[in-house]
């Protein structure tokens, strides 16, 4: 489902932010991206949106060569790509039925669907009774439900999800973590960058771990880091 | 995909709103630099009107001595007639000179009255039939017998013309930088809608949203501004002061009616429509230039 090529990105001033990367992430699984911070997770995953092309390398996103996309594609791209963001990114003057409803809206969803489809999946996140309130009226994890159910009510192939659960609570987080899953097993391909140990060694799905923009390990049902293996 | 026409009209009244002064500004400069640039051209397309109008009637006259006689003066008219250039010869006499005298000068009857009906000579008004042609007259018949003095309308009305000429050169570039500031602020404001919003434009991009989805409110938002500029514009042109400035009455022409020049409404109404094109095209300038750094998001 993503399969990346020997990619190099190269930022300017000869910043390296990764190196011959090579990963190939198979439809339905689910992948913990780890690392210290620069190791290259978020470039990984903006490559993966093309909201920037590498230095050199392929990267292949649902079958397409993502670095050789014309720039009028990358629309059709992203919508087989949900995002999820450590800071919800929700639009605070929107109700959590029209920040969901909004995802639909800009591309193009006819108002009948998206009566349709918006209660669906807030129902899915456990948030059908949240409907009319505004971001600010709910607790974080809830602001991170509305954004995973934005992410997900187009039914993309593929979830990103940059640090989920960067700014929630243990408990909240297991919440969050269990969504994803849930949404996992529906067969949607899920690929989560995070600090978070407990999570990563609770799961016990599969690790890439990256430092320095080198892949120093890719393990099923790993662990957070090597610390945890002894 | 289709672009929904409800939302694009949503959000470019939301973003016009949140912006209001500095879309007043815009709407403000393309009303005052479109009024500049049509007052240039409402002047020319006068001008050169009547331009065409005077140049078609002027006549070159041809002044007797009194003491041509009547075989020279046959001999004259006979001459002027086979000329390929001249188009109508017909003789005044001193009679009709004085009505026509009488006439021009009615309102000051000291004149008149201090003129006796013999002192005017009579003339053979000569149409032309290209009017520029006037030189021709002249070479021919300077210094003929009998040919007292030959006069010329048409240098009068050109005199006039360079006068309003250099006028009109002045607005016109007076208009165009006014234009060029119309459209940077247009771009202007429209870049201030795109920051006030790039949250939610960032959203809409990650989703999915075609750049032509993004961009079309913005476009709106600029080709609104530059609309409401346009229709302002001709509303200026409309008020009585600028029609009043716009048409000026000219000297008295030594044997014609007075010369004068008029913007009327059907002018300002036709290039009214074209002012108002004009506005919606630097909104469309100006969204794009607003929008060319966002591009290449």
């Amino acid at each position: 489902m993503i399969r990346t090529v020997n990619i190099t990105k190269i930022y300017r001033g000869n910043v390296v932010a990764l190196r011959d990367v090579s990963i190939d992430i198979l439809k339905g699984e689910f992948v913990f991206l780890v690392g210290p911070s620069g190791s290259g997770k978020s470039t990984m995953m903006r490559l993966i949106l093309r909201e920037d092309s590498p230095t050199s390398g392929e990267i292949y996103v649902a079958g397409k060569n993502v670095a050789q996309l014309a720039s009028w594609k990358i629309p059709a791209l992203r919508r087989n790509i949900g995002c999820v963001f450590q800071d919800f990114k929700l639009l605070p003057n929107k109700t959590v039925f029209e920040n969901v409803a909004f995802a639909l809206e800009v591309i193009g969803v006819s108002r009948g669907v998206i009566k349709k489809q918006v209660p669906e999946v807030l129902d899915l996140v456990g948030l059908g009774d949240k409907s009319p309130h505004l971001p600010d009226e709910l607790s974080g994890g809830e602001q991170q439900r509305v954004s995973i159910a934005r992410a997900f009510v187009n039914r993309p192939q593929i979830l990103i999800a940059d640090e989920p659960t960067g700014n929630l609570d243990p408990t909240t987080s297991i919440e969050i973590m269990k969504l994803l899953d849930l949404i996992n097993r529906r067969g949607t391909t899920v690929l989560m960058a995070t600090h978070d140990h407990a999570i990563v060694d609770a799961m016990r799905r599969r690790v890439i771990e990256l430092d320095k923009g080198i892949v120093v390990r890719d393990q099923e049902r790993g662990v957070y880091g090597y610390g945890a293996q002894v | 995909m289709a672009i929904k026409i409800d939302y694009a009209v949503q959000e470019s009244v939301t973003n016009i709103r949140r912006n209001m002064f500095i879309t007043i500004a815009a709407i403000l400069v393309v009303g005052v630099s479109l009024f500049l640039g049509g007052s240039a051209l409402l002047l020319q397309h006068a001008t050169a009107r009547a331009s065409d109008q005077w140049t078609s009637q002027v006549e070159v006259a041809v002044f007797l001595s009194s003491d041509i006689s009547p075989d020279e003066r046959d001999q004259l008219q006979k001459d002027l007639l086979s000329m390929p250039e001249v188009s109508r010869v017909t003789y005044e006499s001193k009679a009709a000179a004085y009505d026509r005298f009488r006439r021009l000068f009615a309102n000051q009857p000291d004149i008149v009255n201090n003129t006796s009906p013999d002192a005017l000579p009579e003339s053979f008004r000569v149409k032309l039939k290209d009017p520029h042609q006037f030189g021709v007259i002249r070479d021919r018949l300077d210094g003929r017998p009998g040919v007292y003095q030959i006069r010329d309308e048409t240098q009068t009305v050109h005199e006039l013309f360079r006068a309003t000429e250099t006028q009109r050169k002045v607005s016109l570039v007076n208009a165009i930088v006014v234009f060029i500031a119309a459209i940077l602020l247009i771009a202007t404001t429209i870049r201030m809608a795109i920051y006030s919003r790039r949250k939610e434009i960032g959203i809409m991009k990650l989703v999915g949203a075609t750049n032509w989805f993004v961009r079309i409110p913005f476009m709106m938002e600029g080709i609104v501004q530059g609309l409401i500029g346009g229709v302002l514009a001709v509303g200026m042109l409309l008020l009585p002061p600028s029609r009043s400035l716009l048409s000026s009455t000219g000297p008295q022409l030594a044997f014609s009616q007075s010369f004068r020049f008029q913007v009327t409404y059907g002018d300002i109404l036709l290039y009214g429509t074209f002012l108002i094109a004009a506005g919606i095209l630097f909104g469309v300038l100006g969204s794009l230039f607003g929008l060319r750094k966002f591009l290449d998001v």
